[in-house]
């Protein structure tokens, strides 16, 4: 392991970074250095180096921070090094090198030259990371940081790096950097100073440098390339890169460089100072195992279309450069595509995808020909420089819907920030966009409700609702007086409280909480167990509008989460090890409670790695150190100290015994290592800020959140902006449920976007359309509890009924034929069968014209307005149509409602207002919330 | 109203895959194929694909009596061991001479068994290619995606391709191909009787989902004046064409819910009573409605009938020796019954039923249960299967032994492929048709595990 490093220049307080990548073994690059040193002060002006691992596997690195060793003045006399993942969760820290790894660190040739110089070894997951060096007892300094890599022969994982900012002052305190590329082959990298795009928490960064410049010298000093702008000179270049930046004032340098050493020099136009961040990243993608080179396109829709539409695209050329592979993928599109091609630069059509037959896979072949006077060969320089791009149309959009130009696969990919959405209207809302936004934020529209939501604003109903009193399911089975409790309890309390809590948006998230924290009575008799599903609902319903951190360990520690996933009174491994801690909950705590199977953008796309394929987010390993983790937890006790085998308590967090608990360290997510011997509480508090810390959560969650309350399709765009509120609140608080809800509901794409697309919002779940009847009619019962017997059986579904822990549906479930062929998702037709339709039907008419619940407690509808209503058929069929459909009802079946009401006797009120509700209730029309 | 184009076969492949050489269907090939290859003989065959949803701890449910077998069994299996005079002793065929017990609670399956119509085929898992120990613990070498995943493993043991992303599951492309043998049936090929699943969703032909109870009709019209202006203004309603895709697919399916429910009552109420006594648990009464559907294949106008039929609760991940007990006494005496009635309409040599589950077990315990394993084992039933057997390779039952990935999770030595194979096949697809079914089968050594002879 080679690392060689030199360092040229320096700075005022900021750290250049280190990049290396592997080089391979078809030594297609050679690996990249740069180290600096800067003055290590205090607070935030430390040294922070980052780095990115990409690729597949695990990366095993170096990082060392020298001080005492260095061969200057002035160095700081005791550096300590940590090394953060990607959520800022501390992954290792050293201060001395010696004291742990001293051993691996002498056998990888980087013993640093003094004891008191810090270095640690890790292996590192695919994810970013950044090296933080201070001072002992806050001294300050000159240090040096350095990321060795050394996995040098593997072509799987590779590094590259991100910078960090630094003070641009004048003259000799600007920014300067030097690297080094070693290997026998050259290297493609792009090389960017960010200014003005540079942003704390959503906000502008105080002091950004407003102008930046880059220069890019050789080894002897020569300028070799500069830029101010980057759109002046390699525009294509650095756009097919997907590294752009930004903002237009920010500079970018594309470059090939052979193996030699550089420097460049960041500085301020015109002698501005400010702070800066400078970025290196590597272009090169390392060989693919046929030869081909892999270019991948994001599509999104461009110019001034108003979709919600997004795909992807990728073009693998062949190793003999004479044809491509051609497969995409896309969602969510306002019609059917009328067209599609490829293009070239001034949008000539070089490629008319719908001419040849797809291949058994579903892939086209592109063999490349001369088109419109240019040659093959252009073509195919077209391709390299990122100028070649995919169109799809539909008829709405017959220029375009989404497009995307393609790129060198590098894994490096981010995902671009999304265009603003238009602005939505002021004032308040209209009698449709009241009853549309009710249908999201309750279980349910009512007169009264959109009256309020009209005269009072979006805002202020929100405001009112989180300040609301939570309603406790636990409480309303014990005021029940019934005892031992049982399911039925739990019945009458949600529906009950789906119909007429007034805190009507915090028992819909909790709802929706609940189908993704899942607990259900299918497993070890909990719905029998006095109190326990109620206990654990209200988890959920307390949890809705605080932080995501705490509710995850509010569930975790459940006793009827723990009884359903197996985490009460799991043990840890017996002395033999014919007996291992129960893996169940550890395994879904990230598979469905937190992060999910694969890396994913902000924007909810899937992050890929350079030969285009997902990036697993865990393995094996995490899940058994998880696993160990969760051991020793039992139900909460007034014992001291606990025992292992108290009496059932369903209704407070579970407590550790600790002789029950696996003391060894435990290796979890991200490659993280938990120590030997700290206490149960210690290992779940790490555990669980791991989890929630990894950048997946955000997407992972907000995606289903949005799928439960507005669409089964969101837009990139629209997670992206949720999920930035998860990541951010504006407060810098990560996790802010209340938070998040409010975007969701208040984005443009739940308030403002057309209702008209071919895959415009959600089947809706049966168990709404039942509280939404019985909410818009003011049902009623003797006793006022809605004791609704036989709705599982009927609907499919039913508030704690899952079948398992997957839930009723799945997040990405499509239904077979156009809505799969469309890229839809439409998790809700997973139960939507020929027998559920019939069912529900039977089961909502039997609201209307009989009762539900039983017979001694009848629920009935109060339709006093309607039969008002029903000398005028029109009128009735429209007061209907806002109450239920928030105005979306198509003139063609307003008219066949009016003509079937019209031909019921006038002097059969009643009769005319049931049939007209058991039409709509039971119309396509309805059924799917837009 | 949806119009199959080529667009609509763009596969949902997130990424070009390196190399493909399984294929995947288009209608296009599948009418070529079908015109020159489906034999029109007249016979009747029904596959049902019984589903263990949560991971059979197949561990317990095939146990080795003899002496140092069951010793080294016990010994790993520790809390979870069955005792050894519990186990029902089977009496294998064809000269092999091994020791193995059921479960005591599999009676009915026993004698199944012992009469030769229940077969065992060992070992089978998830593959996207053969693979020893050696390569897992290696790295490098291609295994399924998300092996300990229930969601990902039951979709990859139903779609059988578990190294791509398919909407299609095998027994849809077998419906595909063998669709033209059902004539003029107004009744899809594939039923189910336990909701949605990927088996057998098509390219063509996509499940019918019914209920133990049969098709449901709606209630609330009697024929009244008043009844019949609802019913005829519910029918224009879902007459309506729909720009919105949901809307679309919801009237749709509650519009083939209709037109079906009058086809199906019919068929089924004019079928003679069954003697066969069906038990009273959830997977009889599915088993109950296949075997009525089965005899009503005729009015049906069906020669090929699949059928989907599933059960929860085998992720017995604590309480295993009670849990699976109750399932494996459903499991039995439902199975028994069905073969029962298969024998009483005269068509037990045409009808096999398998089973399938997302994945075996770890074989020592946590405690009082297992964890996500891989390879089990799994039963194939009928008049046509050479039963009283065990096919494939039974794992060598050690913790890091040759079968072992490191916990007691087996190594499959068959793949779901060999295993649906041998099923296609018999079912009536032609060698040639066969990769269009199963796209991964060149992989493989034996696609033709030879359980039917």
């Amino acid at each position: 392991m080679r690392p060689l490093f030199q360092y040229a220049g320096r700075s005022a307080v900021a750290a250049i970074f280190l990049a290396l990548c592997a080089s391979t073994a078809h030594a297609i690059s050679g690996a990249v250095n740069i180290s600096t040193r800067m003055v290590v002060e205090t607070g935030d002006n430390v040294l922070i180096g980052g780095f990115i691992v990409y690729g597949t596997g695990q990366k095993t690195v170096v990082v060392r921070a020298l001080g005492p060793s260095l061969p200057v003045t002035g160095t700081l006399n005791d550096p300590v090094l940590e090394l953060h993942d990607a959520g800022g969760a501390l992954i290792a820290t050293n201060d001395n090198w010696r004291s742990s790894q001293q051993d691996e660190i002498i056998a990888a040739g980087l013993a640093p030259g003094d004891d008191r110089d810090a270095a640690l070894l890790a292996t590192l997951a695919p994810g970013n990371y950044t090296a933080v060096v201070r001072g002992v007892n806050d001294a300050t300094g000159v240090a040096l940081v350095e990321v060795y890599d050394l996995d040098g022969e593997n072509p799987t994982a590779r590094l590259g790096n991100i910078a960090t900012r630094g003070h641009i002052l004048t003259d000799n305190d600007v920014m300067i950097g030097g690297f080094f590329i070693r290997g026998d082959v050259p290297k493609r990298v792009i090389l960017r100073v960010r200014g003005p795009s540079l942003h704390l928490n959503g906000a502008p960064f105080a002091g950004r440098l407003m102008d930046p410049t880059l220069e890019l010298h050789a080894g002897d000093g020569a300028l070799m390339m500069e830029n101010d702008s980057w759109r002046s000179s390699q525009q294509a270049e650095i756009h097919a890169s997907t590294l752009a930046p930004t903002d237009d004032r920010e500079p970018a340098i594309v470059a090939t460089l052979a193996p030699g050493s550089y420097t460049f020099v960041a500085r301020g136009l015109n002698n501005t100072t400010g702070i800066a961040l400078i970025e290196m990243y590597d272009l090169d993608q390392p060989p693919q195992a046929d030869g081909s080179t892999l270019f991948l396109a994001l599509l999104r829709p461009q110019g001034g279309v108003n979709s919600q539409g997004s795909g992807t695209a990728s073009m693998r050329l062949s190793a003999d450069e004479t044809q491509v592979i051609l497969s995409f993928q896309f969602s969510n599109l306002t019609g059917p595509i009328t067209s599609m091609h490829i293009h070239g630069p001034g949008g000539v059509i070089l490629f008319d995808i719908d001419e040849p037959m797809p291949q058994p896979d579903g892939t086209y072949i592109w063999v490349f020909t001369p088109v419109g006077g240019f040659t093959v060969a252009e073509i195919i320089a077209w391709l390299r420089s990122g100028q070649l791009y995919i169109n799809l149309h539909t008829a709405a959009y017959p220029l375009g819907e989404i497009s995307g130009f393609f790129h060198l696969s590098t894994g490096a990919e981010i995902a671009p920030e999304p265009t603003p959405p238009p602005p939505l209207p002021s004032g308040t809302p209209t009698l449709t966009d009241a009853g549309r936004f009710l249908s999201q934020a309750t279980f349910g529209a009512t007169e009264a409700l959109i009256a309020t939501v009209q005269s009072q604003g979006f805002d202020a109903f929100l405001n009112q609702q989180f300040a609301a009193a939570p309603s406790s399911h636990l409480a309303f089975v014990d005021a029940s007086g019934v005892d031992p409790l049982t399911m039925t309890q739990t019945r009458d309390a949600w529906w009950t409280l789906a119909i007429s809590a007034p805190d009507q948006l915090r028992q819909r998230v909790a709802f929706a909480l609940s189908e993704f924290f899942v607990v259900s009575n299918s497993t070890g008799d909990l719905g029998n167990r006095p109190g326990a599903l109620p206990a654990y609902y209200d988890v959920l319903v307390r949890g809705a509008f605080g932080n995501f951190r705490q509710l995850l360990e509010d569930i975790t520690l459940n006793p009827a989460m723990g009884r359903y996933l197996d985490m009460l009174r799991n043990e840890r491994a017996n002395a033999s090890g014919t007996r291992l801690p129960n893996e169940n909950f550890a395994r879904e705590l990230m598979q469905l409670f937190s992060i999910g199977l694969y890396n994913l953008n902000l924007d909810g796309s899937l992050t890929l790695d350079s030969s285009g394929f997902p990036i697993a987010t865990y393995g094996q390993e995490a899940i058994l150190g998880t696993a160990a983790v969760c051991t020793g937890w039992t139900y909460a006790q007034t014992t001291v100290p606990p025992i292992f085998n108290p009496p059932a308590n369903w209704r407070e967090p579970m407590v550790n015994v600790a002789s029950r608990h696996s003391p060894g360290s435990k290796t979890i997510l991200n490659g993280v290592l938990i120590p030997a011997g700290q206490p149960a509480e210690e290992d779940l508090r790490n555990t669980l800020d791991t989890v929630f810390n990894h950048p997946n959560v955000g997407p992972f969650f907000c995606r289903q959140l949005i799928q439960r309350l507005v669409t089964s399709n969101p837009s990139p765009g629209y997670l992206y902006r949720v999920t930035a509120v998860f990541n951010d609140n504006g407060q810098g608080v990560r996790g802010d449920l209340q938070a998040v809800v409010r975007a969701i509901l208040m984005d443009y794409d739940a308030r403002g976007s057309a209702r008209t697309g071919q895959g415009v919002g959600h089947l809706r779940e049966p168990v709404i359309r039942v509280t939404t009847l019985l909410r818009a009619f003011r049902a009623s019962s003797p006793s006022g509890k809605f004791s609704l017997r036989g709705a599982n059986t009927a609907l499919g579904q039913e508030a704690m009924h899952s079948p398992t822990v997957f839930n009723f549906f799945t997040p990405d479930y499509s239904a077979p034929g156009p809505i799969a062929a469309a890229g839809l998702k439409s998790p809700e037709f997973e139960i939507t069968t020929e027998t559920t339709v019939i069912t529900i039907a039977n089961y909502l008419r039997s609201g209307i014209y009989v009762y539900l619940g039983p017979g001694a407690d009848r629920v009935t509808l109060n339709l006093a307005t309607e039969q008002a209503l029903a000398a005028n058929p029109a009128q009735l069929v429209d007061h209907l149509n806002v109450l239920l459909m928030a105005s979306s009802m198509s003139t063609e079946m307003r008219n066949i409602l009016i003509n079937a009401v019209t031909q019921i006797p006038a002097n059969n009120p009643t009769e005319r207002a049931r049939t007209a509700i058991y039409l709509v209730i039971n119309s396509p029309e309805f059924a799917v919330d837009k | 109203m949806y119009a199959p184009t080529r667009r609509t076969f763009i596969r949902q492949a997130a990424c070009a895959a390196l190399t493909t050489s399984g294929l995947l269907n288009t209608i296009f090939d599948l009418r070529r194929l079908s015109a020159a290859t489906i034999p029109n003989t007249g016979d009747y065959k029904a596959l049902v694909c019984l589903f263990l949803f949560g991971g059979n701890d197949a561990n317990n449910v095939i146990v080795p009596r003899d002496a140092s077998g069951y010793a080294s069994y016990a010994a790993a299996r520790g809390a979870l061991a069955i005792p050894q005079g519990s186990l029902l002793p089977l009496t294998l065929q064809g000269g092999d001479g091994r020791d193995f017990g059921f479960h005591p609670n599999l009676a009915e399956l026993q004698a199944l068994f012992n009469q030769g119509h229940l077969g065992i085929v060992s070992n089978v898992g998830t593959l996207v290619a053969p693979i020893t120990r050696a390569q897992y613990l290696a790295g490098g070498a291609a295994v399924p995606p998300q092996l300990f995943s229930h969601a990902d493993q039951s979709v990859q043991w139903q779609t059988s391709v578990p190294d791509q992303i398919s909407r299609t599951g095998w027994g849809g492309r077998l419906a595909d191909v063998l669709e033209s043998l059902n004539g003029e049936s107004q009744i899809s090929l594939s039923i189910s009787i336990a909701g949605t699943n990927t088996f057998e969703v098509g390219n063509t032909v996509l499940p019918y989902i019914v209920s133990s109870n049969g098709s449901i009709g709606l209630s609330g019209f009697d024929g009244s004046a008043n009844a019949n202006v609802r019913l005829q203004a519910f029918r224009d309603l879902l007459a309506l064409p729909h720009n919105n895709l949901f809307e679309q697919a919801y009237s749709d399916t509650v519009s083939r819910s209709i037109a079906a429910n009058e086809l199906l009552t019919t068929a089924l109420a004019n079928l003679p009573p069954m003697q066969t006594v069906f038990p009273d648990t959830a997977l009889s009464r599915q088993l109950n409605m296949v075997a009525r559907l089965i005899a009503a294949r005729t009015n049906l106008s069906m020669r090929r009938q699949i059928f989907f039929c599933s059960v929860g609760g085998y992720d017995t991940h604590g309480d295993q020796l009670t849990g699976q007990a109750n399932l494996l006494t459903e499991l039995s005496q439902g199975l028994n019954a069905f073969y029962s009635a298969t024998a009483e309409l005269g068509v037990a040599q045409d009808v096999t039923a398998f089973t399938a589950s997302d994945f075996g077990r770890t074989f020592p315990t946590n405690g009082t249960g297992s964890d996500h394993g891989w390879g089990s084992h799994q039963f194939v039933l009928g008049g046509a299967v050479q039963g009283g057997r065990l096919f494939g390779t039974f794992p060598t039952l050690a913790v890091n032994g040759p079968d072992d990935t490191g916990q007691g999770r087996w190594i499959p030595t068959t793949s779901v492929d060999e295993f649906s194979a041998t099923l296609a096949t018999w079912f009536g697809v032609s060698p040639s048709d066969l990769p269009t079914v199963l796209p991964n089968i060149g992989r493989f050594a034996n696609p033709n595990l030879g359980f039917f002879g």
